[in-house]
């Protein structure tokens, strides 16, 4: 039993070894792209502002709706998310009200609406982008719902999802991108 | 020079790199100084200047820095910093599939092989190593057109991830130079083959207490040295502990001394110093007072010290410091509890009277601090205080005419046991608030005692797992407290100090080779979530000091021997 | 079993557990919850946020029973149905919260290989 465990630490490691070598050896434009139909649970969260907000229904808007998944100490992965989402907003100009941006946090523990708006103020977010947080049991279905279920932070990765208004299918972009990037999918998801 | 290569495992290409690393340092101070805008800059500004590029992301001029990522989205300032990325260290940090390579002259200045001899089981370099292409080593010039320009000295264009700075040519070369110094030298306490701790005991702790702590941090390390003298004697029999813990942290002995503090707590900080100019240490580990850390803190501050883990009910509140890191925030956390679960009832209380009884003890006065702070930034007008001396319980009469003048919807009680008798009175009473608040670890064992009638508008803050759910942990401890009887109180703290060994043990088995203090810390910011005995889910971040986020919320259940049931989830928002 | 290998063991034993104690032998994890409009037609819209905290109370946290291992999670029941009082001194009503039963067992095989590999085989 002692040394099954021991493998299995070996495995694991080697495992993180691997997973970790792919995406940045092929490192520039190396997002993929995935179609897929999602049903989103009707949780209650909160925003920056410490407002609750039902989370289904600022889903099912006439706006087009994107979504990440950050929290507010993340390293590297985060910073990029969302200096896309805030250049985003500063390229759209006065259109960046028909999108709402909304992140969601995968550490709900540590992110309190008083750490989100300070979060949202440092990367100049504009009305349009909001940032929720929850409970555990709430944030973990909200994942779960976008196929995206990252049981500790820690295993977190860069996803974007795109819904355009009225659509019922969401354009999944897995990696980092640039504004550029970012705006051809919603161009080509008819959301822009 | 005691530069950090010089006393580095046996290799061949190590003092070769020493050697390169030393003109390096040499040609960067030179350039620094050489372009400068303002000549007569001591080596000491530029550092400082380095430092504020690399972690706030200012300029010299106290400008925003700006740079471009991903190829096209323009980046500025405080949003976008080295350390954001790198980390304070600047030793970098894997997340989930993105590796940040180290960013650290002692590194960048040594060329990236496939495998480093000696190395594969470091892996801080291994990760880099096999994750990211080979590189010649860096030169001033050729890293400043990396941080500029993004390519390497190999001349592979880097992720776009990094992203390219605007950096002017003096600016760049006080940030070159501060990139030298980081993770440079070992700090005190820690040599080729020791590390040494220390564990602060303040005046008036129980001694079962002491020993309670002692024991996880004093069992981890008997353990580890029995591993090093078995390495020491039989090397070829211990491949295992060299493949988990590397072939130096296998051989490292660990010391822990003990730092009585004595008298007023306005003393501690001279003897903190004595101490430490006697006797340096890595870092400060566990440790136990019953009154406010914050000499402790302060001195760690000061010299930069890792201070992990102290067993305290009065923590220091801040979200800027960075050296000491507490497993919760104490018993300013229930107060903070009771604000959040308040929170979510935000229509229903609008307009509503909420009275907080504060006796001024110490915890009295934690407690209501933590309410107040979280409740003010909801954005809630601050609740009708009633403050009691710390020789005054809350008595029946007193609560009754409270109640009367202020007809509250809510109150508060941060009271201990001695309050009970008027809480329970209540139970008659017609127009009785709501609800009733107080800190089930005030109350204590008086808790099991609070009449039926009360209990149902009695809410209990419990920063805690619930016990008839903890006992499923109770096997974590079980090799530490065998054949050993502690109390309630001293098991406690036994699960807390467990949870320190269990942290220090897979952050040391994480860092091995790099034994820095900043490192220290980024490693359990880096740490995935823990679930050990006590708290609910532990969980670490760059910048996050508190390791257990939550208080439930929790009412008592019938009968003389109650359970405690749960009104909230753990982290209420 | 080498005397060397125990001892790395007892450094590891402040990683992972071995076997728990007696654990409760079913729990409930939510994963849904509504507020009964029918109970109370006037409530304010706050009530929704009131049952999230309600029903999520009465979860239990599937990952503090499944990391650490030692224990496996056997669903007995999909989507059961708790009608619960909304127990608030300030409005009155019920909540319903859907949820999956789990029976808990003793895993006297290896501890949390056992577990992540049955989680890996449900994906
Ligand atoms: C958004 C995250 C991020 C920020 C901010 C960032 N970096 Fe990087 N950096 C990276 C990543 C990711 C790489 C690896 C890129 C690759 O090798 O393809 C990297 C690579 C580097 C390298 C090359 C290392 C090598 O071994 O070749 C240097 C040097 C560097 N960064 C310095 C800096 C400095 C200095 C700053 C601040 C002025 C900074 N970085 C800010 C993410 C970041």
């Amino acid at each position: 039993m002692l040394s099954a465990r021991f493998l299995r630490r070996l495995l694991v490691a080697s495992l993180v070894l691997i997973s970790v070598a792919g995406p940045v050896q092929a490192a520039g434009k190396n997002y993929q792209r995935s179609i897929v139909k999602y049903t989103m649970p009707d949780v209650v969260l909160v925003n920056q502002n410490g407002t609750k907000v039902r989370f289904r229904r600022l889903i099912e808007t006439d706006k087009t709706v994107v979504v990440d998944f950050i929290y507010g100490t993340c390293t590297t992965i985060c910073p990029v998310l969302s200096a896309g989402f805030a250049n985003l907003q500063r390229k759209l100009g006065a259109d960046s009200r028909k999108i709402h941006l909304i992140s969601i946090s995968i550490d709900p523990e540590h992110d309190t609406p008083q750490v989100m708006n300070e979060y949202l103020k440092n990367f100049r977010a504009r009305p349009g982008w909001d940032f929720l947080s929850g409970s555990r049991e709430d944030i973990d279905r909200v994942m779960k719902a976008f196929d995206a279920y990252f049981p500790t932070k820690m295993s977190h990765r860069p996803l974007d999802f795109i819904k355009a208004p009225s659509s019922s299918v969401w354009v999944r972009l897995d990696g980092l991108m640039g504004t550029g990037d970012l705006m051809s999918e919603m161009k080509k998801a008819g959301a822009l | 020079m005691t530069n950090k290569s010089t006393i580095r495992r046996v290799s061949s290409a190590v003092s070769l790199v020493g050697l390169l690393l030393l003109a390096c340092m040499a040609a960067g101070a030179a350039t620094a100084s050489g372009a400068g805008s303002k000549p007569a800059m001591s080596h000491e500004e530029q550092l400082r200047y380095g430092e504020r590029m690399y972690r706030e992301g200012i300029l010299p001029n106290g400008k925003p820095m700006q740079a471009l990522v991903q190829g096209d989205v323009p980046v500025s300032g405080s949003s976008f910093t080295c350390v954001s990325c790198h980390l304070r260290s600047g030793l970098g940090a894997t997340e989930g599939t993105v590796v940040t390579p180290p960013t650290n002259g002692r590194v960048l200045f040594q060329p990236r092989g496939l495998l480093q001899k000696n190395f594969e089981m470091v892996p801080t370099v291994r990760k880099y190593s096999l994750s990211l292409p080979q590189r010649p080593a860096y030169t001033d010039e050729t890293l400043a057109e990396c941080i500029a320009g993004g390519v390497d000295p190999a001349g592979r264009e880097l992720s776009r991830t990094m992203p390219r700075y605007h950096l002017n040519e003096a600016d760049m070369a006080m940030l070159i130079a501060y990139l030298k110094t980081l993770s440079d030298r070992l700090p005190p306490g820690v040599s080729e083959t020791e590390m040494h701790f220390a564990t602060v005991i303040t005046d008036g702790v129980r001694p079962e207490d002491v020993q309670a702590m002692l024991l996880p941090i004093e069992t981890y390390i008997s353990k580890k040295n029995g591993i090093a003298s078995a390495f020491k004697r039989r090397p070829q029999s211990m491949r295992m502990a060299v493949n988990m813990m590397g072939p130096d942290l296998v051989a490292m002995k660990m010391s822990l001394s003990r730092w009585h503090l004595k008298g007023a707590p306005d003393t501690w900080r001279a003897q903190l110093e004595e101490y430490y100019k006697k006797d340096p240490v890595f870092a400060l580990l566990g440790g136990i007072g019953n009154g406010s850390w914050e000499p402790i803190h302060r001195f760690c501050e000061d010299h930069r010290l890792p201070d992990l883990f102290p067993v305290t009910d009065y923590p220091v509140i801040s979200s800027k410091d960075w050296y000491t890191l507490y497993i919760s925030k104490g018993v300013f956390q229930e107060g903070e509890g009771a604000a959040r679960y308040l929170n979510t009832m935000h229509e229903l209380l609008k307009g509503k009277t909420i009275l907080q009884v504060v006796r001024t003890t110490r915890r009295g006065k934690a407690l209501a601090t933590g309410f107040l702070s979280t409740w003010k930034a909801f954005g809630w007008p601050a609740p009708v205080t009633v403050e009691l001396s710390a020789d005054q319980p809350l008595t029946p009469p007193l609560l009754d005419r409270l109640l009367t003048k202020e007809k509250p919807a809510v109150l508060l009680v941060w009271d201990d046991a001695a309050a009970l008798p008027a809480v329970a009175a209540l139970a008659h009473r017609a127009d009785r608030p709501g609800m009733v608040v107080m800190s089930a670890v005030s109350l204590g064992p008086e808790l099991r005692h609070i009449p039926d009638a009360a209990r149902s508008y009695l809410y209990l803050t419990y920063p805690y797992r619930l016990p008839q759910d903890d006992v499923r942990y109770d096997s974590f401890i079980d090799f530490l407290i065998k054949g050993k009887s502690f109390d309630e109180q001293a098991l406690r703290i036994v699960k807390q100090s467990y949870a320190l060994g269990a942290l220090q043990s897979q952050a040391l088995m994480e860092m091995r080779g790099e034994y820095y203090r900043d490192f220290l810390l980024d490693t359990i910011g880096m740490m995935p979530d823990m679930d050990l005995p006590l708290y609910e889910r532990l969980s670490f971040g760059p910048n996050q000091r508190y390791a257990s986020k939550g208080c439930y919320i929790v009412q008592l259940g019938k009968g003389d021997k109650p359970e405690l049931v749960k009104r909230s989830d753990w982290a209420i928002r | 079993m080498n005397k060397t290998v125990l001892g790395i063991m007892a450094v590891a034993a402040f990683l992972a557990s071995s076997a728990w104690a007696d654990a409760p032998p079913e729990i409930f994890v939510v994963t849904d919850y509504a507020f009964d409009r029918a109970s109370n037609p006037g409530a304010p819209d706050v009530v929704n946020g009131l049952c999230a905290t309600r029903c999520n109370a009465l979860s239990a946290d599937y990952q503090s029973y499944y990391k650490p291992g030692g224990w496996r999670l056997i669903k007995a029941e999909s989507g059961k149905k708790l009608v619960v009082d909304l127990d608030n001194p300030f409005v009155k009503g019920t909540c319903s919260c859907t949820g999956d039963v789990y029976d808990v067992y003793k895993d006297i095989r290896c501890p949390d290989t056992v577990n992540k590999g049955a989680a890996a085989e449900k994906k």
